[in-house]
């Protein structure tokens, strides 16, 4: 079989590390980027002969015969990048957040019309051991029902008023809650369904445009209820952190990105009567490269499988861009300071 | 086997949990603690130790400097990467590069209007890397450093896009400009030795991780275990506890079993903690 033919739009940080990954995977390959710094597109050119680089990613749409797009630049450039791939029948995977809105994301949505193309975003915690291991207790029941969730994202990035796009609310769609919330409104929907309603107040401290702190409390589809707080000026948390505690009928469950802990009132074939703490260390099974963890391999092979399998990806459009609708509504929420109900689009 | 100290622990660095990490970085703040474990570090036989440019590494190394009670060996571990990423967050992509410039003293930049500083950048990567690498470096010269390490995540993303260059020039410059020795810190070790195979490029120092779990070991477990076993180069062995998720005996009975690997860096915090693995590892 031919190795499925790449194209990144963005050639940052996230794009590097996509295209890192697809060019060491046995059925991929990079064969174009595309990047609108001049002193980005001469070091590809340079260090990358084997590239084929454009300053216009509609260029390389049109001129290579790409299988897959990966899009990885500045959240209010994915709409348009989007609607070009989806005109070019590419499987496209997006960085997350999808879009910079709700509008946005319905545009995308309508225009979609050929699931034989695949679609995710890189909400890469749903390819992290210990959340998919919560995942299965809420799933199999295995502590009864979930009754109460607290959690927080957390870590220490802004302290001053910051630079570039990620700040300024047009270009990101956003504060803390679009750039870091969004995956944590990502992992509710993964591990807990749909959210009825939601209320929040935020904060801004060191940026002008955008909230800095924000608190939300969440009810679901399923009469869960829980909080979240969410800030990228926590001192002392060196890189982000996704803590849920969950309580259920017979136990406790602590999920963060490196460990879960596990509180049962009953012995059950999976878990232990009391506390069982489990590292990602032992539920982590090597991967064919490791760029940033090994969750973006993960994420980068279970995409390409679903191509080539012909099988919907576990963060499609439509799953991410319910995350959108929800984000829409909590701002909502602190605009008109009144609880608003979500209606994922409708 | 030297024992090697690793340096994660005092910049508030754990691999399984961020609350070990924060309850740690309290006892580290204060540089006098993280001096008084490499002492009995180097007491207890540990012969050498990780350090990077991280702000709280660099008190520390001034501190050594001022009081220097016992002798210890530098591996220093480039480019300094959250560091950067701060930087680019707080200064964006071109304030990084004249930083980097204006650091090293080339006096006309600072008057240069930004768009020349990165016309000069665009003509040259390799002395804007070395420039960098200059001021990652300049702290150090009066201490011994044993080895330059290029840090995993560099490593690992120009193995992956095959830039075969990138690693020569690093390999030469650092030999030759800075007379240390040239090392690797790489997640994937089989792709690590397979390319500097097909590249023709000779072994080099490379610190990967090893341990009984098989964790970081990319692809697989058995893959890194074959690859170590007829690898020419030097070998330091990091991850062996993979950070508290396996026993001391358990990895340090797992290391013994490689004939080639002759250095390990282990995370300590406390002299208990030190002389437990010393006392395994005999």
């Amino acid at each position: 079989m031919d190795k499925l033919k790449v194209g990144i739009i963005g050639a940052g940080k996230m794009g590097m590390l996509h295209a890192g990954i697809f060019n060491s995977l046995e059925n991929s390959t990079i064969s174009a980027i595309s990047e609108k710094k001049n002193l980005i597109i001469n070091g590809l050119k340079k260090y990358l002969p084997y590239v084929n680089v454009y300053q216009d990613y509609e260029d390389m749409l049109e001129k290579e015969n790409l299988d897959i797009v990966v899009i990885t630049t500045p959240v209010f450039l994915h709409k348009t990048m989007i609607e070009d791939a989806l005109e070019h029948n590419l499987h496209i995977f997006v960085e997350k957040p999808l879009a910079l809105n709700s509008n946005e994301c319905k545009s995308i949505l309508t225009r979609q019309r050929d699931n034989k193309y695949k679609t995710m975003v890189g909400y890469c915690r749903r390819f992290m051991a210990t959340y998919n291991f919560a995942k299965k207790i809420i799933e199999d029941s295995l502590l009864g029902n979930i009754n109460y969730f607290q959690s927080s994202l957390f870590v220490g990035q802004v302290f001053s008023s910051g630079k570039g796009w990620l700040y300024d609310p047009k270009l990101s769609g956003g504060g803390v809650l679009m750039d870091l919330g969004s995956h944590a409104i990502d992992m509710f929907h993964y591990l807990f369904g749909e959210i009825d309603s939601v209320h929040a107040f935020a904060k801004s401290v060191y940026n002008t445009e955008v909230e800095d702190y924000i608190s939300v409390n969440l009810r679901f589809k399923n009469e869960l209820f829980g909080s979240l707080q969410v800030s990228w000026s926590i001192r002392n948390y060196r890189l982000p952190e996704l803590k849920i505690e969950m309580h259920f009928d017979y136990g406790t469950v602590i999920v963060s990105e490196k460990y879960i802990s596990v509180y049962s009132e009953k012995e059950n074939e999976f878990i232990k009567k009391g506390w069982n703490t489990y590292y990602k260390q032992n539920l982590t099974k090597s991967v064919p490269i490791d760029l940033a963890g090994p969750e973006y391999t993960l994420e980068d092979l279970h995409f390409l499988n679903c191509i080539l399998e012909n099988k919907e990806t576990r963060c499609n459009f439509k799953e991410a861009a319910k995350t959108n609708f929800v984000i829409d509504k909590i701002y909502s929420s602190i605009e008109k300071e009144r609880i608003e109900k979500v209606t994922y689009g409708g | 086997m030297e024992l090697i100290l690793g340096h994660n622990q005092f910049i508030g660095i754990s691999h399984i949990s961020e609350e070990k990490a924060r309850e740690r970085e309290k006892k580290f703040s204060n540089v006098e603690n993280i001096y008084k474990v490499v002492e009995k570090a180097a007491e207890l036989g540990y012969k050498g130790m990780i350090i990077e440019t991280h702000p709280r590494m660099l008190e520390f190394l001034e501190y050594y400097k001022n009081n220097r009670t016992f002798d210890i060996d530098f591996y220093l571990q480039v480019p300094y990467v959250q560091g950067y990423i701060q930087k680019m967050n707080e200064k964006g992509l071109s304030g990084l590069i004249r930083d980097i410039i204006h650091r090293t003293g080339i006096k006309s930049v600072s008057v240069m209007a930004l768009k020349s500083v990165i016309n000069l950048a665009k003509r040259d990567y390799l002395s804007m890397a070395t420039s960098a690498l200059q001021l990652e470096i300049a702290p150090f010269v009066d201490v011994d450093i044993k080895a330059l390490f290029l840090h995993n995540v560099v490593t690992d993303l120009l193995l992956a896009l095959k830039v075969t260059d990138a690693f020569i020039e690093y390999i030469e410059y650092v030999k030759e400009k800075f007379d240390i020795e040239p090392g690797f810190i790489t997640l994937n070790f089989q792709l690590f030795k397979n390319s500097f195979e097909e590249w023709r490029i000779e072994p080099s120092f490379v610190m990967t991780p090893v341990n009984p779990g098989g964790y970081d070991m990319n692809p697989s477990k058995e893959a890194v275990e074959n690859a170590i076993k007829d690898y020419k180069g030097k070998i330091m062995a990091m991850n062996i506890l993979g950070g508290g998720a396996f026993s001391v005996d358990e990895a340090c009975k797992y290391l013994k079993t490689f004939e080639n690997i002759r250095y390990c860096v282990v995370g300590a915090s406390s002299e208990e903690h030190l002389r437990g693995i010393v006392e395994v590892m005999k």
